[in-house]
């Protein structure tokens, strides 16, 4: 009911206005040029979207401009007032809460001398708020403009804005990651899939790729019939690496008999799932492998095009991807007719808007489509009714990674690894209160103990674990008594936890459990897309229902409401994310059920909870 | 069939029902917020939820999920009431409890959800956010704070009208309606208003009017265009309220709002006799009388002809046929015509050139006894016929057309339903639309393929359209029996494709593209209305849609036709029932002693001729108003010994009458009119006369007076008489289209040539376009109260911003536009939609009147300047 922010104006110049003009000529010609036409726009009109430059966008892309403003305004990326020239985005998710964020916008907010969501004077900064930046090994951390700053303190963030003002901006593209080198990392006991190229080589150079086996996956897969490509990967036991966990030949089986063209295969790098930091290492350590697993895919289930949907803050997952692209159409290992076999394969790549919810497939598509990222209703599934309403595989950027070497090495090879019931490797994150936040391939069933004591070397400073959220925010929390889990999808449903991303979020004892519950119920009331009703209001009442129990205004009957409307959520949400808020709420209720209560009762056992300071 | 059990209850259902429909068709209840039958279903607010077996574990919508065979649905469980409880529990959380001063009371679907699930309290939070209401807006008001976010408002402005006017904003907990913009910049057809199952949606001209259960409701017919919408009129003391759609919803906002109209202050009450230059009142029976003795002293004098008669679009078509009976009948003379003549009757006589005049053969003798309004002829089996009508389309079928070629037309502002059939066809994911015109109308959005020509370059597109489609397949054979396609393949000689597509300002590729489209069509529609008749080579250009139609057309396939838009309510039927000089009801020809045409009726008032007429009684029909050439048709009119106009308004043919006499509008009389798509549509008596009177029984009155023995007591009786005068109606019925589709069509055309040239002489800078806005009817709806006002109060020249530039003129100025004919002055308004060098003036309003202007077109050369 914040009827209508109404876009400031502002007067473009003459080569703003040819320069929009020129774009939405381009992008207009481009289906689903609405996102990246506004993102460039933005660009060009220093950081925002001015009214005029929104009409213009309106005619040139032949969407009304009332229709515009509503697509817009659902991403967070797009700002209709002024901003600075450095946009500096401070995380506030999960991962980064508990390693201190709050503390920081207040540093921030001193330093800049402005509150969140505006812009200091000079116009160099605009400061806000963003969910999970997917950066979590180096929490807390900010992005200003492309740039991710990490391992946040109060002397490091003046420095930083030192350096800016200065005008030493460093250049994304010339860094050589966004975080961390994965040799900082300890090495995997096992044998490496997706990731075994990064770091081995130059993630700018096909010849690279190439030298170590690269395209082989592609151009066996192309000599084997459709059919054979779709029953190797069937065979080979991959599921989905994306949180759910779907059987990705399956997947592929129903879609490749379906008489309906053109068909898409979708790269799902929205990697937005807080603590999740996976997918980038890949997409900026070795690009190719992802384009060469989706190209296959593509052969496989009849398709000739492929949209990577890349979260808009991964610059320079981009950048790589789109050198790597560029590089593989000039060699022809993309683009019309492959090396000769007739195949064409062509892959676009569309940045997101900032939106956790456009990870949910169908709410991928219709942003891909320049809609809002409502997910649709299901079924039909993508598989049958997808992007442009044709049949569809979206498949999570490590599936498509492991795709090749399955290929090349066969189905066997692959569901060697792992365990009966989860097959082949899988990278694995540990972020939160570690001495050493990071990731680790290894094959499925590696005991979540080892993940948290040998890679990211033990809960941090001597502390005692209290809690593990395995899986990602919409998952339940577990306790040290279920560390010995191993890390696969039956086991870990068995103790209400859950594969999900990979990644697993380790709080010490320190740790206000209701503290992060409400930051995640903060984070899901702010990345619901409010399509549904059940969601739309449901996320954002259990949010202000533990705010007030934190406040001390609770009652003991709040705790069984909350599991009740969280239960009604479950049974008559739309897509997952109304479903999120009853496993971590019913774990944390049946776990810390004395936490909680001490919190109805007015007191936060370890005085973490500041009553009467909320969003 | 589809077998199932709805809690326990063996039910039938179709394949592609939800479980909603089928519910609600077998009386089971269940409760839904985001549903509306006129909408496909998004399952958004998910109270529809019932358990399904075999299924997911998770209960599903019932509004989006499909009936199959041996499904077991529970619609009522604990675990269900608990769900739809929660749901609306968080619906209500901060939800305006203003019922006592919201509109939406005694109507509300929330009020009524809250009370069937029996919600007496909502123990739930959430911050409150402070309602930003629209009151700022053109006859709808917003308020944020009732707002239930189902989307229905927004799914029918984006999915039925198509204006993509308002949208949801921001996201999550903070999702809104919102437009972008304040005020609302939208058609205002304010369908939204309707649908909104609370009072978010406010309509401003019904705002604390009434209480809904306090209306009385009448079904009749929309009398705005010739769309033929039926609606329903709701009236308290003898006043219309409000207006509704209760099927479709859609209304457009001449049909929402322009209803008061009906209750003007510059309504003529009373006959009025000019004395000495002016008017006064004057009682019915010596307002006849005179006419009666006027018309009686110039018929003895100079012969029957001497009286012209004009019929009215707006009439009944009850009050037209007794028009004409009068006429031939009483008078004795074919001396009438209607006022389509300068641009429907074109579009009849370009279809009729090539498809011929329609007959019905086979039939038997007329029924004696038939339901009031119903033809009396039965369609038997081997009834036959031919003709123009057989291809004319029907909206109802123009859904399923696979490609759509609009030329000329801004379609929604030509005739609404057409747009809306146009959004329904596109449905269809293999629709392809062709939208062809000089300016950027809205259907462009939608278009695969746009063709932007040179004004009045129409029939040069159309024959570089032939060259191309006989290029891509020079063997064509029409589906229709057709003649002369050899020697009309040679009349494309005299250009080559590219000379074509240059002399039209298109390129040669999209007329290759077009004329693929349109080959590979299965039912392809050919759409086009007043603006494109309305030239002066109107009947030429429906020549060459209706050439085109015969090359392509599929007529035996649904939703393949001709669409021809009629401006008024009842254009088609003035033609139907025969206020034509040339012809009788039912098309039939007149042989012997054919009338004068407007057109010849005017020349011959210029030269003096001896057949010129000394009188005219226009039903309506404001001939100084609509023609082109205004001081032409004002100086003509005034030779003219006599002048009776019958009509609701004081217009200004109206003015130079000797008599007026006022007339009853259509809320307040009974009758039918024909739609634009033939379909007969039923007026119902909502209202009292208040003294007027309806046309029929002014001319019943007037014919006995001249020694007619006109007996009618109804309307009914005239269309009874009327129907059976009218084979080609056979099997018509309220609500039904001619002819019937039991007739089995025997369609043969004859390839007419057309001219191929740009009919636009003068060396002018800019060209003008007399158009129409999409808020107006003619100048009906230009009389306050008429809620369109408030959003188009008046007529403004429309330009590029870049002419508007070059002429050194902002909007709002007023600028000065001369023809070779006449100068006149308007205020100056800027859109982007216009191409530089393209101007447009809508026509409604008395000034400024484009038609001083205009010569014998609705197009023009013009110099502009700034005053």
């Amino acid at each position: 009911m914040f009827e209508i922010i109404r876009p400031q104006s502002a007067s473009l110049s003459q080569e703003q206005v040819t320069g929009i003009q020129e774009l939405t000529s381009r992008f207009s010609k481009i289906k689903g040029g609405l996102l990246p036409c506004l993102h460039a726009v933005q660009r060009l009109c220093n950081n925002w979207l001015p009214m005029e430059a929104l009409q213009l966008v309106a005619r040139g892309m032949k969407v009304p401009y009332p229709y515009l403003y509503g697509v817009l305004s659902f991403y967070t990326m797009f700002s209709t007032q002024p901003r600075g020239k450095y946009i500096i985005r401070l995380c506030e998710s999960p991962p980064c809460h508990i390693m201190g964020a709050d503390d920081l916008v207040e540093v921030l907010k001193a330093e800049l001398g402005v509150g969140v969501g505006e812009t200091t004077p000079d116009g160099l900064f605009t400061l806000e708020h963003t969910a999970c930046l997917g950066v979590c090994e180096v929490a807390p951390a900010m992005q200003i403009n492309e740039v991710v700053h990490g391992h946040l303190s109060a002397d490091k963030i003046k420095a930083i804005l030192a350096d800016y003002r200065a005008g030493k901006a460093p250049n994304y593209q010339e860094l050589r990651r966004t975080t961390n080198e994965l040799s900082a990392y300890p090495a995997s006991p096992d044998e490496l899939v997706t990731l075994r190229n990064v770091d081995q080589i130059d993630p700018m150079s096909l010849d690279d790729y190439l030298a170590r086996g690269g395209y082989e996956g592609l151009k066996k897969a192309l000599t084997m019939t459709d059919e054979e490509v779709v029953n190797v990967v069937k065979d080979s036991g991959l599921r989905g690496r994306g949180g759910a966990g779907f059987p990705t030949g399956l997947k592929w089986s129903f879609t490749r008999p379906v008489p309906i063209f053109p068909k898409y295969i979708i790269c799902n790098a929205d990697e937005g799932e807080p603590g999740t930091i996976k997918d980038r290492y890949i997409m900026e350590g070795d690009p190719h492998r992802v384009l060469e697993g989706m190209a296959i895919g593509g052969y496989a289930v009849g398709a000739n095009f492929g949209y990577i949907y890349c979260r808009g803050e991964y610059y320079l997952s981009i950048y790589r991807l789109q050198n790597a692209i560029d590089q593989a159409v000039a060699k022809n290992l993309l683009g019309d007719n492959i090396m000769g076999t007739g195949f064409s394969f062509h892959i676009q790549i569309q940045p997101g808007g900032g939106s956790y919810v456009c990870g949910e497939e169908t709410a991928l598509i219709e942003s891909i489509q320049g809609q809002r990222g409502n997910p649709r209703v299901k079924p039909p599934f993508p598989g049958q009714v997808g992007v442009w309403y044709k049949p569809t595989i979206v498949n999570n950027v490590e599936s498509w990674a492991s795709v090749p070497d399955i290929i090349v090495k066969g189905a066997d090879w692959f569901k060697a690894k792992g365990t009966e019931d989860s097959k082949g490797t899988k990278i694995f994150q540990v972020v939160g209160h570690v001495n050493s936040p990071g990731l680790v391939e290894a094959n499925m069933g590696l005991p979540l103990a080892s993940l948290i004591n040998q890679i990211g070397k033990g809960c941090r400073e001597g502390k005692k674990i209290k809690a593990v959220q395995p899986g990602g925010a919409a998952c339940g929390f577990i306790t040290p008594e279920h560390l010995d889990t191993p890390l696969e999808y039956a086991a870990m449903a068995k103790v209400q936890g859950a594969v999900g991303s990979g990644t697993n979020l380790v709080m010490d004892e320190t740790t206000c459990i209701i503290d992060v519950v409400k930051c995640l119920l903060y984070f899901f009331q702010h990345e619901s897309c409010g399509f549904c009703l059940p969601c739309r209001r449901g996320t954002r009442v259990l949010y202000e229902m533990v705010c007030k129990i934190i406040d001390g205004k609770g009652a003991e009957a709040d705790l069984e409401r909350m599991l009740v409307l969280a239960k009604a959520m479950v049974d008559s949400a739309n897509c997952a994310l109304g479903w999120s808020p009853y496993s971590f709420l019913k774990t944390t209720m049946e776990r810390f059920r004395e936490e909680w209560l001490a919190h109805v009762a007015g007191k936060c056992p370890l005085g973490v909870c500041k009553p009467n300071s909320h969003h | 069939m589809v077998n199932l059990t709805i809690d326990g209850r063996a039910i039938q259902a179709k394949k592609g029902q939800t479980i909603l429909e089928v519910a609600r068709d077998n009386g089971i209840y269940i409760p839904y917020l985001c549903y509306h039958k006129a909408l496909k279903p998004i399952a958004s607010c998910r109270i529809c939820v019932v358990e399904v077996k075999p299924g997911p574990p998770r209960p599903q919508p019932a509004c989006s999920t499909y009936v199959t065979e041996g499904m077991e649905v529970v619609t009522t469980s604990e675990r269900l009431d608990v769900i739809r409880r929660e749901l609306v529990k968080l619906v209500l959380i901060n939800h305006a409890l203003d019922c006592p001063i919201c509109d939406k009371g005694g109507e509300c679907e929330l009020q009524n959800l809250t009370h069937a699930l029996g919600i007496d309290r909502v123990d739930y939070e959430a911050q409150v956010l402070t309602p930003h209401i629209d009151y700022e807006s053109s006859l709808i008001e917003r308020h944020p704070d009732r707002c239930v976010t189902c989307g229905r408002c927004i799914r029918i402005c984006r999915d039925r009208v198509g204006a993509m006017a308002i949208h949801f904003m921001n996201r999550g907990y903070y999702t809104e309606l919102g437009s972008g913009v304040l005020p609302l910049d939208c058609e205002f057809c304010g369908s939204c208003i309707e649908i909104c199952p609370v009072g978010a949606l406010i309509n401003k001209v019904f705002k604390y009017q009434a209480r809904a259960w306090e209306l009385e409701k009448t079904e009749t017919v929309c009398p705005f265009c010739g769309g033929g919408c039926t609606y329903q009129v709701q009236t308290r003391d003898g006043r219309i309220l409000r207006v509704a759609n209760q099927d479709s919803i859609l209304l457009c906002g001449r049909g929402r709002f322009g209803f008061p109209v009906v209750h003007s202050e510059d309504r003529l009450t009373t006959p009025l006799i000019k004395e000495n230059g002016s008017f006064r009142p004057a009682s019915w029976g010596e307002a006849l009388d005179l006419v009666a003795q006027r018309f009686q002293e110039i018929m003895a004098e100079a012969g029957p002809g001497a009286i012209y008669g004009v019929g009215s679009p707006r009439a009944t078509n009850e009050s037209n046929y007794l028009f004409q009976k009068f006429f031939r009948e009483v008078l004795k003379t074919n001396n009438l015509d209607n006022p389509g003549r300068y641009h429907f009757v074109r579009g009849m006589a370009g279809l009729m050139a090539v498809f011929g005049v329609s007959q019905v053969d086979g039939l038997a003798a007329p029924a004696a006894r038939v339901p009031a309004y119903h033809s009396p002829y039965e369609v038997t089996e081997g009834a036959t016929g031919s003709g123009l009508m057989f291809v004319l389309g029907k909206l109802a079928d123009l859904p399923q057309a696979d490609v759509a070629l609009v030329v000329g037309a801004d379609v929604t502002t030509e005739l609404p339903p057409l747009g809306w059939a146009l959004m329904k066809a596109r449905e269809n994911e293999n629709f392809q639309l062709i939208v062809a015109n000089p300016r950027a109308t809205k259907f462009d959005r939608y278009a695969a393929l746009s063709l932007q020509y040179k004004p009045g370059a129409e029939r040069l597109l159309m024959g570089g359209l032939f060259k191309a489609i006989f290029a891509a397949q020079p063997d064509i054979a029409p589906v229709i029996n057709a003649a002369g396609l050899e020697e009309f393949k040679e009349s494309f000689k005299k250009f080559s494709l590219k000379e074509y597509a240059t002399k039209a300002g298109v390129d040669e590729g999209q007329l290759k593209t077009a004329a693929e489209l349109l080959l590979k069509a299965q039912a392809p529609a050919i759409i086009f209305g007043t603006e494109l008749l309305g030239q002066d080579k109107g009947q030429e250009n429906a020549t060459a849609l209706a050439d085109l139609f015969l090359l392509v057309g599929k007529p035996g396939n649904p939703g393949s036709g001709v669409y021809m838009a009629a401006e008024k309510a009842n254009t088609l039927g003035l033609l139907v029932v025969g206020v034509l000089p040339d012809r009788l009801p039912g098309f039939i020809p007149i042989d012997k002693d054919p009338g004068l045409n407007l057109e010849q009726m005017l020349e011959a008032l210029e030269t003096g001729h001896d057949n010129a007429p000394q009188a005219l009684y226009a039903l309506g029909g404001d001939l100084v108003r609509w023609l082109p050439n205004r001081s032409r048709t004002e100086k003509l009119l005034k030779k003219l010994k006599f002048i009776v106009v019958q009509d609701a308004f004081l217009t200004d043919t109206a003015k130079l009458a000797d008599v007026i006499l006022p007339v009853a509008i259509h809320v307040e009389q009974e009758g039918t009119f024909f739609s634009s798509d033939s379909k007969l549509g039923l007026l119902r008596k909502a209202l009292p006369e208040n003294g007027v009177r309806p046309d029929w029984q002014i001319i019943m009155e007037l014919a006995n007076r001249l020694g007619g023995a006109f007996k009618y007591v109804k309307p009914a009786q005239i269309f009874q008489e009327l129907a059976a005068q009218l084979p080609v109606c056979a099997g018509l019925a309220p609500g039904h289209c001619f002819p019937a589709p039991g007739l089995t069509a025997k369609l043969s055309g004859q390839f007419v040539p057309f001219e191929q040239d740009i009919s636009l002489p003068g060396r002018r800078p800019y060209t003008l376009i007399v158009g129409k806005s999409l808020q107006h009817s003619g100048s009906y709806t230009t009389h306050q109260p008429c809620g369109t006002l408030m959003v188009t109060p008046g007529a403004r020249l429309k330009m590029n911003p870049e002419d508007a530039v070059a002429l050194n003129l902002g909007a709002g100025e007023t600028a000065k536009i001369i023809s070779s004919h006449g100068e006149i002055t308007a205020s100056v308004s800027l859109d982007a939609d216009l191409p530089p060098g393209v101007v447009l003036l809508p026509d409604h309003f008395g000034e400024p009147a484009a038609n001083r202007l205009t010569l014998n077109s609705n197009l023009v050369r013009v110099t502009i300047q700034k005053m």
